[in-house]
């Protein structure tokens, strides 16, 4: 086999380590006496050696598994033992001393940090964002990490406390963002704070957690990472004397003897190296401006550019340093306490003891006389800490939240443009001082002072801002009563309804408004019904005070004999969330509402009676009978008078009151001779209480009136025989002759239909005639 | 290895740790290409078989295992990628290095890793595996399930790729020194 043809596919997989002993053999053989292969591999192996060492920093850890399969097994027991902050995640914001550790990236402009809970584990991200303005003194910084990766890792190591920082990464924008990222694991989480954290409370624990995590890393991890950090420092330096910058290494190692727990970063020391070279250069471009210019007037040039040279100078002479970083932190909490007056009688006093100051503050009542508050107060930054700490004596911390901002580079950047203006201003004042140049110049010269002067003004209002928000904190407390949403009464509503019956219900329903009206009562609203057969119903609704609703009640229940009373009662608490009780909060009775109606008694028939009357004067009895009924107080529901030929019959339906029944009765028997006179009684069936209920009881009566018969004999014998033996049969022949015209009337049309056809087909069937032959 | 998965189904934890220990790898070089940051790629990892754990028994067929695992992982690491903001960087196209004389060796790393990102995924988890966790063929072909022949391929071709896209980085490179 041709093994320089080979060669080309076969390289990267020689490099890769791919081909078998044989055919490594073979290549290295064919390379000895092949100067082009040789060289084809030595690029190969060159370029794999390039890639592989650039990318190397990002190779997993050696004990990748093993971390693995340590958190999977950390995640598992905590499934065991139901810890589970749940797929919500627990979420605090934490606001940490932990700028100590993480100045050693250089200028830390923002700290960004959260920590976050998840089903298993706990991470605590740290997001750095270094300004870097040169992106050679980054790309410096970046060589010098990575020519010692090792030092990179280890340095941000934190293996004595729960928290293990992982790795630190700069990324290349042109201002470098650093990510710092601790991760604790949950069992050590756990045996941190000593107990799961269960769903419930968690607010309480997070907040505890926060506490500890502030504890850590701000005093004792921050001193231990400082304390390594000290223990790095002379590699550092040692990279740094090895380059050929002079007054940078001098500069950094004068720093760095000053042993005050503030660590100057690479990148700050190289910054200041390009500055001095673009000082350098500024310095130089000012003077040829100046050497070219004309000495009469000042020219803007040259200014603008000793002022930006001035203001770097600043700049970089006023780096921040640890002692004077600004940080505004602010701080959110709200108490539960027994008492707000005594809250906050112990709040100012604590306040005081902290010199601090009440700065305002509102206050609401609530219905139940239970008081939320808050309450904004100023304490001096360095004093906030222990003041947060004391909020909890108050009472019970139902909530907190700390925030701190770090606005460093705004003061400062404030304070170097404040610096240029004065300058500006300076130089203009010594320009008028002089008097040099036109009247015009002058003027000119004078706005723009004006204008600086303003500017200066400005600037200083907001650096006194900045410096009372950096040396006050604002504490906003929320002071809220115990039992705040308990009810402040309960309310008793009560309704009635009550129906009776009464023999004269027109005469019960005035007593009834009467008997309320005397109570206190108020009718709200009234009427009375009357329906045609006599019975009468009245309604009232009224309203009463409670406590004289029972007694009202009773005496209007003796004005008839009740057929329905029912009752209602309510209790409801107001202001207040259901299910919180308290038994002593007080009970206001609305005022009843009563429901009343008064009806007169349903009628109920108990006698019933038929009478046949034979009289010759129908007609005149008729109207006697009427009349007896009209004078009984009787009502006729139904009544006919027929005349026959033979005489004529009338008929009454009568209904009257019982105890008139047996008098109507005798009266109507009177009209005749009576052929027919039955009496039925029926008792009303007792109520299902025994008692005997209110009745109207009724009689009916039906009363006919007949004249006497006419008696005729009937035929009998063989004439009536042949005399109904002739009519049946004429009656059958005209019955016939019925029928036979019936039927001709439904045949004939269709005979003739069928005679005219016939005639017309024997028409067509007629052969046409045949011509006569000559 | 489908013993272990059936085992690690029926809730055995130390089965799904042999897992563990047999793909981390895997798994992490298939990441690396998606997320940048390498710390980003061990949580995403880690995710990865904590999700495969919680997910394990719907896996009907043991022997789909690695695809299953590889396609959680790359789910999680676009979200991880989206969520970093990151993506950019690898969809976008290879700048023209006009100025690579002055290139730093942090542009010089982000060009390797973009490059590396670039390839397709079956040349770039044997190229990283073998780049990155210094792997030998063995380890690869067990790691990834391929026979000899076809991962000898895959890796020269991934690495022809590679020093094609890197080409002009590496001569000027060669260049300077």
């Amino acid at each position: 086999m041709n093994v320089h043809d080979d060669m080309e596919a076969r390289t990267d997989v020689y490099v890769a380590g791919g081909l078998s002993a044989d055919e490594r053999r073979d290549v290295d053989q064919h390379a000895a006496g092949c100067a082009a292969c040789a060289a084809r591999l030595k690029d190969a192996q060159d370029f794999a050696a390039w890639a592989k060492g650039l990318i190397a920093i990002d190779a997993p850890p050696a004990d990748l598994e093993n971390r693995l399969i340590e958190r999977f097994r950390a995640a598992g027991q905590v499934k065991k033992r139901r810890f589970r902050v749940g797929g919500q995640v627990l979420k605090i914001s934490i606001t940490v001393a932990a700028t100590a550790a993480l100045i050693f990236l250089g200028d830390v402009f923002t700290a960004q940090q959260s920590v976050q809970g998840y089903d298993g584990y706990l991470s605590l991200n740290s997001k750095l964002i270094v300004q870097s303005n040169s992106a050679a003194a980054e790309a410096r910084l970046r060589a010098l990490s990575s020519a010692s990766a090792d030092y990179t890792r280890d340095f941000w190591a934190l293996d004595a406390s729960e928290l293990r920082p992982l790795t630190i990464a700069p990324s290349a924008t042109q201002s470098a963002s650093a990510t710092l990222r601790f991760q604790a694991r949950s069992g050590g989480f756990e045996s941190f704070f000593g107990r799961d954290l269960s769903r419930t409370g968690w607010s309480e624990e997070g907040e505890r957690m926060q506490r500890g995590l502030q504890a850590s890393l701000g005093d004792d991890a921050g001193v231990d990472v400082l304390n390594r950090a000290n223990k790095s420092l002379p590699d550092i330096s040692g990279e740094m004397a090895k380059n050929p910058s002079g007054a940078t290494s001098e500069s950094l190692a004068a720093k760095l003897s000053e042993d005050k727990g503030y660590v100057p970063s690479a990148s700050l020391a190289i910054e200041t190296d390009a500055i001095k070279d673009r000082k350098e250069k500024l310095v130089a471009l000012k003077d040829s401006a100046m050497a070219k210019l004309p000495p009469a007037l000042p020219d803007p040039g040259p200014q603008v550019s000793t002022l930006a040279v001035a203001k770097e100078v600043e700049q970089f002479e006023e780096r921040p340093n640890q002692d004077n970083r600004k940080i505004v932190r602010n701080a959110e909490a709200t108490i539960e306490v027994d008492s707000y007056e005594a809250t906050y009688k112990k709040l100012g006093e604590m306040v005081a003891a902290e010199k601090g100051y009440i700065a305002g503050g509102d206050i609401q009542k609530m219905a139940n006389g239970k008081i939320q508050a808050n309450v904004t107060i100023r304490i001096p930054a360095d004093r906030f800490e222990g003041a947060l700490a004391r909020i909890k004596d108050l009472g019970t911390v139902r909530y907190q939240n700390i925030k701190s901002e770090d606005v460093t580079k705004e003061y400062f950047d404030l304070d170097a443009r404040l610096k240029s203006k004065e300058l500006l201003a300076e130089r203009l004042r010594k320009l008028l001082a002089e008097g040099k140049g036109s009247v015009k110049d002058l003027m000119e010269v004078e706005v723009q002072l004006g204008g600086a002067q303003e500017a200066i003004d400005k600037i200083k209002g907001e650096m006194r801002y900045y410096d009372s928000v950096v040396s006050m904190s604002t504490l906003i407390l929320g002071i809220v009563e115990k039992d705040l949403s308990q009810p402040f009464e309960y309310v008793q509503t009560l309704s009635a309804n009550l129906a009776l019956t009464a023999r004269d219900p027109d005469d019960a329903y005035a007593r009834a408004q009467k008997e309320i009206t005397n109570a206190g009562g108020q009718v709200v609203d009234s009427r009375m019904n009357r329906q045609n057969d006599g019975s009468s119903t009245g309604t009232i609704r009224a309203r009463v005070d409670a406590d004289k609703f029972s007694s009202l009640r009773e005496s209007l229940k003796k004005l008839g004999v009740v057929t329905n009373d029912t009752i209602n009662q309510q209790k409801t608490a107001r202001g207040g969330n259901e299910g919180t009780s308290k038994i002593d909060a007080p009970l206001r009775k609305e005022q009843a509402l009563l429901d009343l109606s008064v009806s007169s008694p349903p009628i109920f028939v108990t006698r019933r009676s038929q009478i046949i009357v034979e009289t010759g004067e129908v007609e005149s009895a008729y109207q006697n009978a009427r009349r007896a009924v009209e004078g009984a107080g009787g009502k006729i529901v139904n009544g006919s008078l027929t005349g026959y030929a033979a005489g004529s019959q009338a008929k009454l339906q009568i209904q009257v009151d019982a105890d008139k029944f047996s008098a109507l009765v005798d009266s109507l028997k009177t009209a005749g001779k009576v052929k027919n006179a039955n009496v039925n009684s029926v008792l009303p069936a007792a109520s299902a209480d025994g008692s005997s209920a209110l009745l109207r009881e009724r009689a009916e009566i039906d009363f006919a009136l007949v004249s006497p018969q006419q008696l005729i004999a009937e035929e009998h014998g063989l004439m009536k025989s042949i005399r109904d033996t002739f009519a049946n049969s004429w009656a059958g022949l005209l019955w016939s002759v019925e029928k036979l015209f019936v039927g001709i009337s439904m045949i004939g049309p269709w005979l003739l239909l069928l005679v005219l056809a016939w005639v017309f087909w024997r028409r067509r069937k007629k052969p046409a005639p045949v011509p006569p032959s000559k | 290895m489908d013993d272990l998965i059936r085992r690690a189904q029926a809730g055995d934890r130390t089965a799904f740790e042999d897992l563990i220990r047999a793909h981390a790898r895997l798994v992490w070089a298939s990441v690396y290409g998606w997320v940048k940051d390498p710390a980003w790629t061990e949580d995403v990892v880690q995710e990865t078989f904590l999700k495969a754990w919680e997910a394990l028994k719907e896996l009907k067929q043991p022997e789909a295992f690695r695809g299953w695992l590889l396609t959680i992982a790359r789910r999680l690491a676009w979200r991880q990628a989206e969520l970093s903001g990151r993506a950019e960087s690898i969809s976008e196209l290879p700048e023209t290095p006009a100025a690579v004389d002055v290139a730093d060796p942090g542009d010089e790393h982000d060009e390797v890793h973009k490059a590396l990102a670039r390839l397709p995924e079956r040349y770039r988890v044997p190229v990283t595996l073998h780049f990155l966790n210094g792997m030998e063929y063995g380890a690869i072909e067990r790691s990834t399930g391929l026979a000899n022949g076809s991962l000898r391929g895959l890796v020269a071709r991934g690495v022809a790729k590679l020093r094609a896209e890197l080409a002009p980085w590496w001569r000027s490179r060669h260049e300077r020194a």
